[in-house]
């Protein structure tokens, strides 16, 4: 949010479509409906269909500003900004964290192709139909995956093709097949392409034995063969044929069971990665573990955080326990197993306000697209209220050779209260750490570690852990 | 354990899948030197296989009839399942 224009601020990933934008005026997110977009916008309405999304829990609901309220806001907004006369401005419910495909989980980034889909389907059924399949407009209300792009839709012309079919695929399939046919570590490659991965350089990166899957054979190698075959011949030619051949409403259904086929059939063959067995091979006994819990539940339920990122949260044992205390919990780790176990968990349990998310802190995500502007980094999503960093500060220094000053400044820029692990050099882990390469580390002892968070925050409370050789500490940000 | 014949079997089974899938892939001749134009290429493709796809669908329909049959109950496969 910096494309300032008297008090309100247009969204700087919100410039695609002139007829709709999302800007934010006095911490409030709103998005314009101009007349252009209008009857789309109506139907939506009027059909039934948003009703049905919301009670479904697949769309964020939104309320309709009042002429008054809506008059004041425009006056605020350049009138070149706007894309004509204003229909109506909305207030979506806003969501506590905005995620990016490229963080998913296989499981995750499966499900929001899913739910699209199932939108699609039910659009169709009203009359209506997506214009837009971008990943991006999924978003996760905690481990509930919701459409967040009211301005999606538009009215279904019987005998015209799916517009967003070349961009689901893109957005959704090619990069599910290959974390499930290649490696999941593909999935960061969305990163790269923020539009959607090339269907091109999908095909020829999948295995042969994916040209026997039908659905892959017709989504990604015929889709990739088909762009290349009609790219000399431009639109011209398509549009000549599509005269003659028009694509029906049961074709568009058959499509979407297609699509839907395709995606079910995708599965991540999980493999052990290092720390997703952490909690079975710690060094912690039951007693230490219960006591830990009951203190970040305690020292928790005190701040009662509204946003809490729990970093290095691997499957999640410890956001479920901070979750009591606090509105929001984002569940980070850079394991994908990890992070896929945890929401999978996550949904089993019914938890709400808690969402796993695949965050590397040795690189987090970048901030990406048209001025860096349109996909936020992950510091800019920030700051949280508190952080939690449990078991989490070797790997940081050891690992990644982060002194503890660069340690004090990350987590000052991520919230104001943190509640940190201590882990010395004489635990086994550590030790684990260091059993491969040379002690470098002489300045990783407990003074120093407290005189360098003591620059920067005061201490709030500190306990040992029993049983083990460790301590939580708890810190305000010094103002 | 796999046998012989149930490898051979699995062979036949898949050079005969290969063989579809290649006349499918058949339909569009590479065109190296082309720029890409994924819009159009998307439509065409979608034009080309709407026909089978909606045979599907019809397939599907009368399938479903057959089942309602002898199945009581609503036929509940529009619900977003997403935990299978």
């Amino acid at each position: 949010m910096n494309e300032s224009s008297g008090d309100a601020r247009i969204h700087p990933a919100s410039f695609r479509d002139p007829s709709a934008f999302l800007f934010e005026s006095g911490g409030v997110l709103y998005r314009w409906v101009g007349e252009r977009a209008a009857d789309d916008y109506r139907l939506l309405m009027d059909s039934g269909l948003y009703t049905e999304l919301v009670e479904e829990s697949v769309l964020v609901d939104h309320e309709e500003l009042g002429r008054g309220e809506s008059t004041a806001l425009q006056s605020r907004l350049r009138d070149k900004e706007l894309g004509g006369p204003t229909h109506v401005i909305l207030r979506p419910r806003r969501l506590p964290f905005i995620s990016y495909p490229y963080e998913w989980s296989f499981q995750q980034l499966k499900h929001a192709a899913l739910v699209t889909l199932h939108i699609q389907r039910r659009a169709l059924a009203r009359d209506l139909s997506l214009k837009d399949a971008s990943a991006y407009n999924v978003q996760f209300d905690g481990v509930t995956p919701v459409l967040i792009d009211t301005l999606s839709f538009e009215r279904y012309v019987d005998g015209r093709p799916w517009v967003a079919y070349r961009q689901f695929c893109q957005h959704f399939l090619a990069p599910l097949a290959l974390m499930a046919y290649r490696d999941i570590r593909w999935g960061l490659a969305s990163r790269e392409h923020i539009d959607g991965l090339p269907l091109d350089f999908v095909a020829a990166s999948l295995p042969r034995r994916t040209r026997l899957r039908p659905g892959l054979v017709m989504h990604l190698h015929g889709h990739a063969a088909s762009q290349k075959r009609h790219a000399a011949a431009g639109s011209a030619a398509a549009s000549t044929s599509l005269a003659r051949r028009a694509f029906s409403r049961r074709a568009m259904e058959g499509l979407l069971d297609s699509l839907e086929g395709a995606v079910r059939a995708l599965r991540w063959k999980r493999e052990d990665t290092e720390w997703a067995e952490y909690y079975d091979d710690t060094n912690y006994s039951g007693t230490a573990e219960e006591h830990k819990a009951r203190v970040v539940r305690q020292w928790v339920g005190e701040l009662r955080p509204r946003k809490l990122w729990d970093l290095g949260a691997n499957d999640g044992r410890y956001s479920r326990v901070a979750k009591e205390g606090a509105s929001f919990v984002l569940s980070a780790d850079g394991d994908p197993v990890a992070v896929d176990r945890n929401y999978r968990q996550c949904r089993a349990e019914g938890q709400k306000g808690i969402l796993p998310l695949l965050v590397d802190l040795f690189n987090p995500s970048p901030a990406l697209g048209w001025e860096h502007n349109e996909r936020m980094s992950l510091l800019q999503r920030g700051p949280a209220d508190m952080v939690l960093a449990l078991a989490l500060m070797h790997h940081l220094c050891i690992s990644n050779n982060v002194s503890f000053d660069r340690l004090v400044s990350f987590f000052a820029r991520c919230a104001e209260t943190l509640l940190i692990e201590w882990v010395p050099k004489g635990d086994s882990q550590v030790q684990r750490l260091l059993a491969t390469r040379e002690d470098i580390f002489d300045g990783y002892g407990r003074e120093a570690f407290e005189n360098a968070f003591g620059a920067r925050f005061s201490l709030l409370k500190r306990e040992e852990i029993p049983e083990s050789k460790r301590s939580l500490y708890l810190y305000r940000r010094l103002s | 354990m796999i046998l012989p014949f149930q490898r051979r079997r699995a062979a036949y089974r898949n050079s005969l899948r290969l063989a579809l899938v290649v006349a499918f892939l058949g339909l569009f001749p590479a065109n190296a030197a082309a720029y890409i134009d994924p819009g159009s290429g998307s439509v065409m493709l979608q034009v080309l296989v709407g026909g089978l796809l909606a045979l599907g669908v019809t397939l599907k329909v009368y399938w479903h009839r057959v089942i309602s049959l002898f199945r009581r109950g609503g036929d509940k496969s529009d619900r977003l399942d997403l935990d299978e």
